[in-house]
Formats: structure tokens, sequence, C-alpha cells
């Protein structure tokens, strides 16, 4: 008898537990508060801008500032820097703004700006190779930069956050380097909390919040928890589900921008069937990518074209590349010889199977969904495909153990896209996984290594890239926006194409 | 007195019976999972595999009984044809780190002296790691794969199996009977396999059944980090892992997968338990 009404109890007790999972949509009021709270997949081991990819946190966080900056259409506009004059095609003229001063009270002097970028000269590889710089002099109020070699890319390469000007003679740059920025560091932890303080002397006008404190939560459904419980007020780097869900709550607004973060399909001409470009068109043309977008993107993305957005919203800089149509593959396919002779449902051709590894990693969920999504859409026709998730995606793509490969990365950090196709289009190129080769790009390639007309080079970068797709060298399949979610109470915080701004002085909670 | 005698009989009868149609209910029930689980071509309606992006993450219908999952399979589908998968390599695996380590352990145990020390060590050195984790370190290693799943839990599971066994073992060779079989002339083997091993069986199995529920959740956990059957593989693991991200908006994704797992594994636990029921009044009765 006991045991009966304890049995009961029990259930009762299970029962009442589920009734807390449910969902409400009650209007919520946000306090007015000064300290915003920030949650980021993202995490970083250092604030030094010249180790590797740091000086984007660094920039991010609205610590450090460079002497140029990109706007939203990825144009160059004055930031540190007052003018700019090229002198001569080695010689470049900077201006400096006046009445600049470091978070430190130390002022911003063409000094300072020379030593900074002497100093992540000296210890980032990358700043070496694509500022091409020789010598700084520093004048009264401008710095003169004397370059290797031609460099017309100069200006936007001092764009990238790892030339941000920062106070050398600081200590312990790594983890409370001065700059600037309308928010200095108070403190630093790589896998913790860190803590942006109000910069009180701030040149550029008055800073509205007292305090940033940014989480990194590696996790994008505990991201979306912390967000839901109001324990974060923006968070960056929820999967598209969420943000599609967070849309139609009121309480949160979403900041969407289009970034040139591509998913791009290498193929491996080193496959025996993708070395025929006929092979390589059918598999491009059964891959739907606006479907993906809408499907599985939930469009959180654009469709792609070319290796970058601006050639699908800018009628002017229209591409062709391989639209979906499975009919025509099917087509090309048999008349390239391929038959399925033993009847085993995978097309063959002189005993050989048309059968491709696709490999990806699972870091970016979406991959691994469009994986499958291919992998289907190839099978209909006969061409089997195996998906393989690989973390180490570097190493393979570094060794050729692939035929297919998705892959995401920046096609336009600095608002030019010389970069991109140099090291992924050119013969040999370290990017070029697939082994893509063709006499006439490389040409082309080498002319825009020293042309300075911006018009030129937009039209050699269209040249480029249209024989590249003519040819079914790459695949690019989407480019992705990027969001915050934020309360709907936080203003002036909106990501940007390069993902290097965030944390302004304007920032502020209602 | 003798009526309280004959109640108390009365009442154990009725127990025993009602456990064993108990027993026989819950046997029922698994084997008709099992055949579903084989049937599964013939009973799910839809592709399990067909990709379908026009119908993602569809609500539970009539066409889809537990809607469709971010590519728009059909998650009931799924569920049937990784029943397959999940049970049947669960049961496997037990069966061999059943019979491996039963094996190891009775060996060691009849033998004892230097051997038995140096099992009895190697098992310590097995059971000082955790056991998930040194399960993930060897399918990390070995690769991804549903073979290789399996033996990274086999390399973990054996060692428990080993134990109990001995334990039992070290029990039974000291009774008397065993005393009378040595003096008679009977050789080890015969002593092993005609009076050790029916006298451990039925405890041996009542671990083995109730270890079922446990290394399904652990190929599960594995499925779950990606570290078993390859996509577009349905494995129940795999699709929970998939669907967590999407509780929030289509928590059918998550709960079909989820709910057919811990149905399962309860109806293993219930069998383990109904068995020990069962042994345990044998064991009264023959005390008595």
């Amino acid at each position: 008898m006991k045991n009966k009404w304890i049995r009961i109890l029990y259930l009762v007790l299970i029962v009442l537990q589920l009734t807390g999972c449910g969902f409400t949509n009650e209007k919520v009021e946000w306090p007015h508060k000064n300290e915003l709270i920030f949650g980021t997949t993202l995490s970083t081991k250092s604030l030094d801008p010249a180790n590797g990819y740091c000086g984007w946190f660094l920039v991010r966080y609205g610590v450090g500032e460079t002497l140029f900056r990109l706007d939203d259409h990825m144009e160059v506009e004055m930031w540190l820097a007052d003018s700019y004059e090229q002198i001569t095609p080695l010689k470049w003229k900077i201006k400096i703004k006046e009445g600049i001063f470091f978070q430190n009270g130390k002022k911003l002097t063409p000094k300072s700006v020379k030593d900074a970028l002497e100093r992540v000269i000296a210890l980032n590889s990358r700043a070496k190779a694509t500022l091409k710089i020789n010598t700084i002099e520093a004048g009264e109020d401008y710095i003169i930069i004397q370059t290797l070699e031609e460099n017309p890319t100069l200006i936007n390469e001092l764009c990238d956050p790892f030339a941000a000007i920062i106070d050398v003679e600081s200590e312990d740059i790594a983890s409370s380097p001065i700059g600037t920025g309308p928010f200095r560091v108070e403190k630093f932890n790589q896998n913790g909390a860190s803590y942006f303080r109000k910069n009180e002397n701030y040149w550029d006008g008055e800073v509205n919040l007292d305090l940033i404190k940014v989480i990194p939560i590696s996790d994008s459904d505990t991201l979306a928890m912390a967000l839901q419980s109001g324990e974060i007020d923006v968070a960056q780097g929820l999967s598209y589900g969420m943000i599609h869900l967070l849309k139609k709550d009121s309480n949160y607004v979403v900041k969407s921008m289009n970034t040139s973060r591509a998913i791009v399909m290498y193929l491996n001409e080193e496959n025996q069937h993708l070395s025929n470009a006929h092979v390589r068109k059918a598999i491009n043309m059964l891959i739907d990518k606006e479907k993906y977008a809408s499907s599985i993107l939930k469009d959180e993305a654009v469709p792609a074209i070319g290796a970058f957005p601006s050639y699908v919203t800018d009628q002017a800089l229209a591409l062709e590349s391989s639209i979906y149509d499975k009919e025509q593959a099917i087509e090309l396919l048999k008349a390239e010889g391929y038959g399925d002779s033993n009847q085993d449902g995978i097309l063959d051709k002189e005993g050989e199977n048309l059968s491709f590894k696709l490999v990806t990693y699972s870091a970016r969920a979406e991959l691994s969904d469009i994986a499958q999504a291919i992998q289907n859409d190839l099978k209909q026709v006969g061409i089997e495909v195996l998906v393989e998730i690989n973390e180490n995606i570097m190493d393979v793509l570094s060794s050729g153990d692939f035929d297919l490969c998705l892959y995401s990365n920046i096609t336009s950090a600095t608002g030019d896209e010389f970069a991109y196709l140099n090291q992924t289009m050119r013969t040999d190129a370290i990017s070029n996984y697939g082994h893509y080769s063709n006499e006439q790009v490389d040409n082309l390639l080498s002319q825009l290594t020293v042309e300075f007309d911006i018009k030129k080079r937009k039209e050699l970068s269209r040249a480029i890239q249209q024989i590249v797709l003519k040819e079914d060298g790459y695949h690019f399949i989407a480019h992705m926006k990027m969001s915050f979610v934020m309360k709907n109470n936080v203003i002036n915080l909106v990501p940007h194409p390069t993902d290097y701004y965030q944390f302004t002085a304007k920032t502020d909670i209602r | 007195m003798l009526e309280k005698r004959v109640t108390k009989h009365k009442t154990k009868y009725k127990r025993q019976n009602r456990d064993k149609l108990f027993l026989m209910l819950i046997v029922m029930i698994l084997v008709m999972i099992g055949v579903i689980s084989l049937m599964a071509p013939y009973i799910a309606w839809n592709d399990p595999y067909n990709i379908d992006l026009t119908n993602i993450l569809q609500s539970p219908s009539k066409v889809f009984p537990f809607g469709t999952d971010a590519l728009g399979r059909c998650v009931f589908s799924r569920v049937l044809y990784g029943a397959k998968n999940t049970i049947f390599s669960a049961l496997i695996v037990v069966a061999i780190t059943f019979t491996l380590g039963s094996l190891i352990g009775i060996v060691s145990g009849y033998v004892g002296g230097t051997l038995d020390h140096v099992v009895m060590r190697i098992v310590d050195i097995f059971l000082a790691f955790p056991g998930m984790v040194l399960a993930i370190a060897v399918a990390g290693i070995l690769g991804g794969g549903l073979m290789n799943a399996m033996l990274a839990i086999i390399a973990i599971g054996w060692t428990k199996y080993t134990r109990i066994a001995r334990s039992y073992v070290l029990e039974i060779k000291e009774e008397t009977f065993i005393q009378a079989a040595r003096l008679s002339g009977k050789g080890s083997f015969y002593i092993i396999m005609r009076h050790i091993i029916p006298n451990m069986l039925g405890y041996m199995i009542v671990t083995a059944s109730l270890d079922i529920g446990t290394t399904m959740i652990e190929m599960s956990s594995l499925a779950f980090l990606g570290l078993s059957s390859p996509l577009p593989s349905p494995e129940w693991g795999a699709m929970m892992s998939e669907g967590k991200s999407m509780i929030q908006f289509a928590p059918w994704v998550i709960l079909g997968p989820g709910v057919a797992l811990v149905v399962v594994v309860i109806l293993f636990n219930l069998l383990g338990d109904t068995i020990r029921d069962l042994l345990d009044e044998k064991q009264k009765r023959r005390a008595v």
C-alpha cells in the first residue's frame, strides 16, 4: 500500500518537473546599465597584434586602432591617419592626425607609429610579406614608407588589424597592450571573462559604456541559452537555426552583414576523373547552391558566383559560372564515356567507378550538412561520394588526401582581391590544394601584382575569376552572413564585412 | 503454524510465477524490437537516406511520424534503421566482452598464483583510466567507424567480467563438491566446465544483461562525438548529436532517437533485474 503511494508521488513529481519545460514568449523589459556583456564562440590566447591573427581581437574589442579602416563597402577611409599620398611607386607619405593619445596618456606621434609598425613587421611574418615595407621614416606630422617593391595594396593592407598602433614601450603587450581605442584592457583572461574599461580620454568623442565584459563560450547551444536567460547581452556565433528562431522574438534584435567568408569546394585535379574539365563541370552542375543557401543555411548566406560577394550584388561585375542543371550534367558525363556497365548504380568508365572522397570538418556545422546534401545530389545521377569528417583539415589539404573538399575562409580580408586569387589560383600557389593551373591566369596575376589603377585591378581580377570558373577549377557555393543577436536595448553594435570592427564609443545600452 | 508456512509458500510461488511471466513479457518485447529493427527496410515507408531540402525540420505528421531533420530526412525511418546498428552492435560487444572477460577471469581465478597476480595487475591498469575517456582515446586513435568504436568499448569492457568471474571462481572452488571432484580424479577442464561455470553462469548473465543498456549508451556516446559509423549512417547517438542544437525549435529530431534509446535501455535493465530476482528466489529455495 505504502509502496503504491510512493510510486504515485514520484510520478506526480516527474510530471510537475516536465511542466518546467515550456516556451514563453512574453515581452521582457531589459534594464538599462552601463556594462555590456558580450558572449562569443571565439577566443584568443593573446591581444598582441604581432602574434598571428590576435590583432583582430584587439581591434574588435575597441582597444587598438589602425591608420586606415574599411567602411561597409570595403572602401578605405582614414582613421588614425589624416591623409596619404603616393610620392613614387615605392614611396608613400602618410600624415598622422593631431591630438590623439594612447590610453596611458602618451601622445600618438609619427615616431610611435613607426615603432609600432616596425615591431609588427619584425615579429609577424604575414605582416612582413603583405606590407613589403623596406624602411619607415618619421617626420614632424607624417611618416614616409619605402617599400621593397611596388605594392599597390599597401593602404588596404594597413587596414589589417596586425597594423594596430600600440605603445611598444608598455609592459606585457600580450595581456594588456596600450592602444588608442575607446576601451582599454582592464583584465585579460585567455579562457575566462575579459574586462575592457572606458577610455576617459578617447580622441574621437565621449564613450557611452563604462565596461565591456567579453565571455568566450565555445559551444553555440550554451551561448544561445546564456543569451535567452539574460546572462549575456549580445551573442556572436549562434547556429543558423537559433538566429532564425530569435529573429521572430521581439525581445531580441538580429544584426546581420554579408561577409566575404565563402564556402568553397576544392576539386583535386590529381584525381583521374577530376583532371577532366567536363567531369568537373558536371559535378558543379549538380550542386544546387540556391537551395542550399535557403534551406540548409536558412538564408544566412548568399549563393556565390565568384570568390567575392561583390560579384553577386554588383551587376557590372557579373560572372558566368556553372549553374544547376541535372539533365545537362547527365548528358555531359555520358558524352565523356561514363555509363553503368556493371549495373551497380554507380557510373564507371574503363572499369573505374566514378567515386570520390569528400572531406570536410565539423567546426562549422553547416559544412557537414552541405557535404551530405552534395553526396545525395551526386548519388541521384550515379556518382558515389564518401563523406569524411576530419578536424585536421589543413593536413588533409596539404597532403592531397582528398578528391573533393569543403572549406570555409575569408576571401576578401582587406577589400582587395589580389591576395586570395594569388594564393589559390596561381600554379603551385600555397593554397592551391587542388593543383589548378592555367598559364593565362598566371600571366594576369603577374600583371595584377604591379597594377596601381583600381579600375584596371578590378578588370584583371574579374578576368582571372572568369577563366577559373569556366574551367570549373573551384566551386564557390555561398558567402556567409555574420550575425550578432542582442537584447533589443543594445544600440550601435553592428557586424562588419571584415569582422574587424565591433565595439565603438557609440555602442550603448538604452 | 502449518497454515502460515503454506501461505508463505503460496506467496513465494505466486511471486515466482509473476516474475516468470514478467520475464517472458520482456523477452517477447525485446525479440519484437529485434525483429522490427531487422525488418526496418520493409516497415519504414520513407527512405532514411533521402535528403529533401524542401521538407527540412517538419514537425511530426502522418507522412513523417517523428518529423524530419535538418536535411529533410524522415526521423522515424532513421530511428528504425538505426536500431539495428545501435542494438546489435551493443549485443555483439557485450557477447565478446562477456566471453573474453569471463574466460580470463575463470582461468585466472582457478589457476591462481603468479598468473592470477599478473592478470589482476593488467586489469588494474585498465581500470585506472576513466572508462569513457579511454574508449574515446582508443576510438580516436583507431579512427572512426563502427568496428573501431566496438573495439574501443570492448577494450574497456572486458575487465568487469574478469573480476566478477574470478571472484565467483574463488568462492566456488573452495566448495566441498569441487574437492570431491578433484579427489575422484577429474581434470581441471572437466571441473570448470561441469561444476564451476554452471554455478556462476546465472549471475554472469545478469551482469551481462544489465550491461547491455550501459553499452548501448557508451556506443551512442562515441557516435555522439562522431567516432562511430560514418555519415550519413543513421545511428541513435549521432542523430542525437545533430538534434541537440535544435531542441528549441525542432525537439523531435533529438526526442525520436532519445526516447527510443531510453526505452530499449530500460527494457534491457528490467530484463537483468527480473533474471536476478528469479535467481535469488531459486537460491533462497536451495538454502532453505
